[in-house]
């Protein structure tokens, strides 16, 4: 727990772009409320091939969400009723489940489709906040943060220059 | 300043992406390369912990698109014989919807076996593996009730089991008899003796030699009269009322007699009627000789009712706990919405099984829609299974459907119909006393059946060309067997209706009314012997319990004979004589009287010149 820790302020700490460490933050919003095995979390998983984030940032926060997404429950059920049962979308989301990846993600389900809807529609607004957070922390904390031992030895571990010249 | 100098890397992994296709590529190629040999060793695993007992496999193909697998040359040890497959095929192919098995439901879009066979040799003895669930549940199938042989009773069985008047008219007629010949007994005891005849004797003989010459004379042989009367009273009074315990005895034993004369007669219509004796067609020959037969087919049937029914009450049952857990953990509610295309937990659109019968004989089972939940897309499996003959002419098919509803009953209906079928040596029956086996013959009929909480089913099958043989030990049994070794060709109407676990069976056949008069004569031949032979048992156990031999016959009438005799012998004591004795002798002293006055009126009358 402590070496994770470590390595987020180090990561946190790095010269990692910060749209890099929020779109980490982002996708992990999405697999942790959907699940990976879900057509979204495959997307995810696909897209981290493709597109650069930070994965230490996007394993870290995909278990933080994934609690989250169970605390929060009671509300994606909610949404997911909400949405469900209205009666203007009927005829949509009879046609959606009609298709092997809606009931593939049992989106039928009101905490399914509450998770999802919550997920998609916070990833946008998650994203940016998470930008503005980690340019703040650079800001005020990085400094206080970088006098940490711990983080100085890690950043000097052959394993962080592993990781960062692999980011390059 | 080197850090600012350095580019900054873009927002896409190009090392990623190649990452990614390595990554795709080595897995489809393992899928492709690994998948059937895995897919090999977990169906042989699985069959053989299912079977226990060892599951060779030839190959697996697999195929990606459409999505399918194929099983090749497939041999099943039979765990009770180890030298035989249990079955066997040289291919299995299914395609399934991939998607649909995904999302948990498996969807067989076609399911082919070709050359399934049952109960082959194997060419090397396979071996029995230890099975993790020995829980395996048999059905025991009972003796045929209808099986029964043909067998006339004894005389001395039929005597066992009824309950004969005889027995209790010759009980009845012996307690009379020993009453009434105790009361006669009393009465012939009551009789005059030899020595009171004697006496008698005496007592008249004086009467008789007394002179009677006067009054006083005349007086005294009235009062010995009196005596003798008054002695003789009370023997007569005896003899009468033997006479009368005789005529009432009589009458008694008469009735008894004549009850128990007509016991036998009673006792057998009594016999009679509850057995076929005047009427064979109650022998129900077709149902003896083919109830085996039909029972059989029953028991099959239900077999299949019983292995199927664990299955749809298994889903039933997992439905439920998923339900039940569904509602336990509180993870949000399932709205459903209509679905074009509903599919149940399993089913194969289409079915082609090619089957080889033990005796050669090939048959196309084809099936529709083949699942145990047909209420989830509303709609009926259908099924047909058609003789795939070489013979000209010989054809049999049969065609049905089944519906099993929410609640987990079956419903089904059918028709069948088979013509040229060649039968060899078919075994009828086996029982203890008759074996009939029919060599050959031709088969033709058809048939239909409904199954909806209760059957129903008619079925006509006519037979041609027949040749029957078979042993009988019993002489009934041989008479039916001469009977039938002369049948050509006969038809069978068999009706069942009734639950389907135990229906009720009515076989009927114009083999009976063939069989009838034929079979009437002869049987009414044995069953006449049999009516002479217990009747005569009759008469021997009424003589026996009886015990009213002519030697007690001729006691009874030596009672008759007595009273008689007493009767007889007192005969001339009789009031009348007795009486009129005295008459004759008042009237000789009453002529004596009158010549004496006579004579002494002529010797009077002399002195007067007359």
């Amino acid at each position: 727990m402590i070496s994770l820790l470590a390595k987020l302020l180090s990561v946190l700490n790095s010269d990692t772009k910060p749209s890099q460490i929020a779109l980490a933050i982002a996708l992990a919003l999405l697999v942790g409320f959907n699940g990976v095995v879900s057509s979204i979390g495959l997307l995810v998983i696909l897209l981290l091939f493709v597109v650069r984030c930070n994965l230490t940032i996007f394993l870290a926060f995909t278990a933080v969400f994934a609690v989250f997404g169970k605390l929060f429950s009671f509300l994606t059920h909610l949404i997911g009723e909400a949405v469900l049962t209205t009666e203007g979308l009927q005829s949509l989301l009879t046609d959606l489940y009609q298709t092997y990846w809606f009931r593939l993600d049992e989106l039928n389900n009101t905490v399914e489709m509450g998770d999802l809807i919550f997920s998609v529609a916070a990833f946008v607004p998650v994203y940016f906040i998470s930008i503005i957070i980690v340019n703040k922390y650079r800001i005020s904390l990085m400094g206080f943060a970088n006098k940490f031992k711990v983080v100085q030895t890690l950043k000097a571990s052959k394993f962080y220059r592993i990781y960062a010249a692999t980011q390059s | 300043m080197e850090t600012e100098n350095k580019k900054q890397p873009g927002p896409i992994r190009v090392g990623g992406i190649a990452t990614l296709a390595i990554s795709v590529g080595v897995i489809t190629a393992a899928g492709y390369f690994l998948a059937a040999p895995f897919a090999k060793s977990l169906i042989s695993t699985g069959m053989e912990q299912a079977f226990g007992a060892e599951t060779n496999i030839d190959s697996v193909d697999i195929n990606w698109q459409p999505f399918g697998l194929a099983i090749n040359g497939l041999k099943q040890t039979n765990p009770d014989k180890l030298s035989e497959n249990l079955f066997e095929f040289n291919q299995a192919a299914a395609s399934v919807n991939l998607w649909e098995l995904l999302i948990g439901n498996v969807l067989i879009e076609q399911l082919t076996v070709d050359n399934l066979m049952f109960n082959t040799q194997r060419a090397e003895k396979g071996e029995a593996i230890e099975s993790d669930d020995e829980n395996e549940v048999g059905l025991e199938t009972g003796d045929s009730e209808l099986g029964g042989g043909i067998e006339v009773p004894s005389a001395e069985e039929l005597l066992a089991k009824a309950d004969l008047i005889t027995e209790k008219k010759a009980k009845a007629l012996k307690q009379t008899w020993n009453t009434e010949n105790e009361q006669l007994k009393a009465k012939v005891d009551a009789l005059p003796s030899k020595d009171a005849l004697k006496k008698y004797e005496a007592q008249w003989k004086e009467i008789e030699n007394t002179k009677v010459k006067s009054l006083e004379d005349l007086e005294t042989l009235k009062k010995k009269i009196n005596v003798l009367k008054a002695d003789l009273k009370k023997d007569k009074a005896a003899i009468s009322e033997l006479k009368s315990q005789y005529k009432e005895s009589k009458e008694k034993v008469d009735t008894a007699y004549k009850e128990l004369k007509a016991a036998p007669d009673q006792d057998w219509q009594n016999i009679k009627s509850k057995l076929p004796i005047d009427d064979p067609n109650a022998v129900a020959i077709s149902k003896l000789i083919f109830g085996d037969e039909v029972t059989g087919y029953i028991v099959k049937a239900e077999e299949l009712y019983q292995t199927v029914k664990p299955f749809i009450d298994a889903n039933k049952e997992v439905k439920a706990q998923d339900k039940l857990s569904a509602d336990k953990l509180e993870t949000g509610r399932d709205i459903e919405f209509e679905l074009e295309d509903k599919w149940p937990t399993w089913v194969i659109k289409q079915l082609l099984i090619n089957v080889v019968a033990p005796n050669q004989q090939k048959f196309k089972v084809t099936g529709e829609e083949i699942n145990v939940e047909n209420y989830v897309r509303n709609k009926p499996s259908q099924y047909s299974v058609n003789l795939d003959s070489e013979i000209k002419g010989e054809s049999l098919t049969l065609s049905g459907k089944y519906f099993v509803d929410t609640v987990g009953d079956i419903s089904t209906d059918g028709d069948w119909s088979a013509s040229g079928i060649n039968v060899d040596s078919k075994s009828l029956t086996d029982s203890s006393d008759l074996i009939v086996t029919m060599q050959n013959a031709i088969l033709s009929g058809n048939g239909r059946y409904q199954v909806n909480q209760q059957l129903e089913s008619q079925n006509t099958v006519s037979f041609k060309n027949v040749n029957l043989v078979g042993e009988a030990s019993t002489k009934l049994a041989q008479l039916t067997l001469d009977t039938l070794t002369k049948v050509s060709e006969f038809n069978l109407n068999v009706n069942l209706d009734g639950e389907v676990t135990s229906p009720n069976i009515s076989i009927k056949s114009d083999l009976d009314n063939q069989l009838n008069t034929a079979f009437k004569e002869q049987v009414s031949d044995r069953w006449s012997d049999l009516q002479d032979e217990t009747k005569g048992k009759l008469k021997d156990k009424l003589q026996a319990e009886l015990n009213l031999n002519a030697k007690d016959l001729q006691k009874f009438n030596e009672v008759k004979a007595q009273y008689e005799a007493a009767e007889s012998d007192l005969q001339k004591y009789g009031q009348e004589q007795l009486d009129k004795f005295l008459d004759e002798k008042k009237s000789e002293l009453k002529n004596k009287a009158k010549d004496k006055l006579k004579d002494k009126l002529k010797d009077k009358l002399k002195g007067f010149g007359f």
